[in-house]
């Protein structure tokens, strides 16, 4: 179906794969400090960041399973593969020099980065958004994280839905992004209209969020190790 | 009481259509049913009552109640309390990303804090985390019903409710419609089959190029005078012109789901239209995508003779150029005459030059329809071709169906329609 469908469904896959479940429901507090302790680690002693690949991995499988860990896996592997090779080549140039060792150290680091930020992103609750919005009084706006997760997926699945229209009449794949902006506009037109007291009414009470332990002891525990592997 | 109180003298589009003198009063548990053809301004006086017509760049003069408070005026929260709106395409009024997340925020604007009671009332215990976006037609609007049950509106507005649904979930729309009239909901319903809700008896307001041609009792002859019959009526009967195309043992999953197909074997024959059914979330749009090469199976393989083109339930996303005219002509590789031809046998020769976003339901799936020909596609796979259109329009999209089988090809419909699959040769019923 070309290399862009298969890229889509690929992210798609890292991003929405699942709802509200796995690290989303672990506690506020422990998925800032995991956050915090990649922060140190990426900032502090970035050459260790590939050190914490495997916590990220067993993290990855327990909060979505294999799939997404594979989804995720390839997308960063692409990008570091990106990264190495364009290094790689640049150092031809003669502006520094690059032994494979280094180059395979960029790509795991890439990996590494690009799953912590993807793995980060999937822990981020639409309805903790919400009821973030609603205590600091932007009641008004509190639906706009919920509407944002909604139409993110609609809109990647419109367009691949648009490129293999576009396959099947043997068109570009730039040619099928105007039908599919198309649809996600009037997508919005639509919500805007069939919603139209929804998004003008102010939340009242805040969503009830269903909090594991579980997952808030393994955050602190991942957090823990992360920072022990980097003060190695 | 009176729930609903509409005097509305004219409403409609700056510098567009306009409809005019509509006056109606609908007590607690009266149920009006809105009906006439396209274009009759059925979903301008939705907008009218809903209070939407505003986010349309509309306008409205004259006033409408509901639950005693003027629609354009009052707070958002006494017009939300008040009203549930059911539009004709469910997937674009929840705003929630999870099954969860949709009831619970309906449920906060209101001041209610939701509980895990509020899902298994409603049926809704095994879609509890489901992603919206991954939900059917019909599981859609079991969330909005779902919605409608928990909030307790006083006014329920309907929009087409059974455009997606299968028979047995149509009935049951009935059924709870039935239920809200008898707890004293108002209900105000449009529908452009007005006879599925005889037995309920519904006050009628016939619309009709922007004015009320009727208003009053149930009348049977009346809606057929002005509404028309559908009449099935195949032109010939059609044999298969040779296999089109193999499914054998195919299977499908979605990322992160169960599978929705599970060894399906078909064969797809030239020369007639075959009907694929089944129930709600069975399957259907897959099976059509799967045939027709926009996904691959997981498992399985298909073999077809000749290339193929879907068209999706939402006609926008076929279409590469914004204009009718430059779609035909991008298909018909740039030949003006075999345009002009197409689009007078499709019927589309008034809106070539209109931005196809503009474009109806009807005249948006004839102009994909008059493309797909134009490339000369020999497997036609089209979702839901008839989906809320009225008699006429309806009519019109078959006969070109019937076109198009007629000229060899294999035309494949996946559809709830009975219209549409009373005019099928070849029927393929998916089983959940």
């Amino acid at each position: 179906m070309g290399f862009l469908t298969w890229l889509i469904s690929i992210a798609y896959k890292s991003i929405f794969l699942t709802g509200d479940a796995g690290l989303k429901r672990a506690h506020v507090a422990t998925k800032v400090l995991f956050a915090t302790s990649l922060l140190v680690v990426y900032t502090l002693s970035p050459e260790k960041a590939p050190l914490v690949l495997p916590v990220l991995l067993i993290l990855g499988l327990l909060h979505a399973g294999l799939e997404w860990i594979t989804a995720t896996i390839t997308l960063t592997g692409l990008v570091g593969a990106y990264l190495g090779c364009s290094s790689y080549l640049l150092s031809f140039t003669g502006l520094y020099t690059m032994t494979p060792l280094q180059v395979l150290l960029v790509v795991f680091r890439s990996i590494t980065i690009g799953f912590a930020v993807i793995l980060v992103f999937n822990m981020i609750s639409p309805a903790e958004l919400y009821n973030a919005l609603h205590v600091l009084g932007a009641k008004r706006f509190s639906s706009y994280p919920l509407l944002v997760w909604r139409l993110m997926p609609l809109g990647l699945r419109n367009f691949v839905d648009a490129v293999a229209v576009g396959y099947l009449k043997r068109e570009k794949i730039t040619s099928r992004i105007p039908p599919a902006t198309a649809s996600l506009i009037e997508a919005g037109w639509f919500i805007e209209e069939y919603s139209y007291w929804r998004l003008r009414v102010k939340s009242k009470t805040q969503i009830p969020l269903s909090r594991s332990i579980v997952y808030s002891i393994v955050l602190v525990v991942a957090s823990l190790t992360t920072l022990l592997l980097a003060s190695l | 009481m009176t729930l609903v109180s509409a005097r509305i003298v004219e409403c409609g589009y700056r510098g567009g259509f306009a409809l005019r003198d509509v006056y109606f009063d609908l007590q607690e548990g009266d149920f009006l049913l809105i009906t006439g053809r396209s274009g009759s301004g059925k979903t301008t006086l939705i907008r009218a009552i809903t209070g939407t017509l505003e986010a349309v760049e509309g306008y409205l003069k004259g006033e409408v109640y509901l639950c005693g408070h003027v629609v354009l005026g009052s707070r958002p929260e006494e017009i939300y309390s008040c009203m549930v709106y059911i539009p004709q395409e469910p997937w674009y009024a929840i705003i929630g990303h999870t099954v969860y997340a949709e009831i619970c925020h309906s449920l906060a604007l209101e001041g209610r804090v939701c509980n895990m009671s509020d899902f298994s009332t409603t049926g809704l215990t095994r879609l509890f985390n489901r992603l919206t976006h991954t939900l059917s037609a019909g599981e859609t609007q079991r969330v909005l019903w779902a919605e409608l049950a928990l909030r307790g509106a006083r006014v329920l507005v309907l929009d087409e409710p059974l455009v997606y649904l299968d028979e047995i979930s149509r009935s049951h729309v009935r059924d709870i419609v039935e239920r809200a009239l008898g707890e004293g909901v108002s209900t105000i319903l449009v529908d452009h089959n007005p006879f599925f809700w005889e037995k309920l008896e519904p006050r009628l307001i016939v619309l009709e190029n922007g004015r009320v041609a009727y208003s009053g009792k149930w009348s049977h002859e009346l809606l057929e005078k002005h509404t028309g019959k559908f009449t099935v009526t195949k032109s010939t009967n059609r044999a298969s012109r040779g296999v089109y195309a193999e499914l054998r043992n195919v299977w499908y999953r979605y990322p992160g789901g169960d599978y929705v197909l599970v060894d399906v074997n078909m064969t797809i024959q030239r020369g007639v239209i075959t009907a694929i059914t089944g129930p709600n979330g069975s399957g259907k749009t897959t099976l059509l995508k799967i045939a027709s090469g926009v996904l691959k199976p997981s498992r399985g393989s298909i073999v077809r003779r000749g290339a193929s083109i879907y068209i999706p339930e939402n006609p926008l996303l076929y279409f590469t150029m914004p204009t009718p005219r430059e779609e035909l002509l991008l298909a018909a590789r740039g030949e003006e005459y075999r345009v002009l031809d197409i689009a007078e046998y499709f019927n589309i020769k008034h809106t070539l030059d209109q931005p196809i976003v503009r474009l109806s339901s009807g005249e948006r799936r004839r102009v994909a329809l008059a493309s797909a020909y134009l490339y000369e596609f020999s497997g036609y796979f089209i979702d839901e071709p008839t989906g809320g259109l009225d008699y006429d329009s309806a009519r019109l999209v078959l006969d070109l169906l019937e076109d198009i089988a007629e000229d060899g090809k294999a035309v494949v419909i996946a559809t709830h329609d009975e219209r549409a699959t009373k005019r099928a040769d070849l029927h393929a019923e998916i089983k959940k």
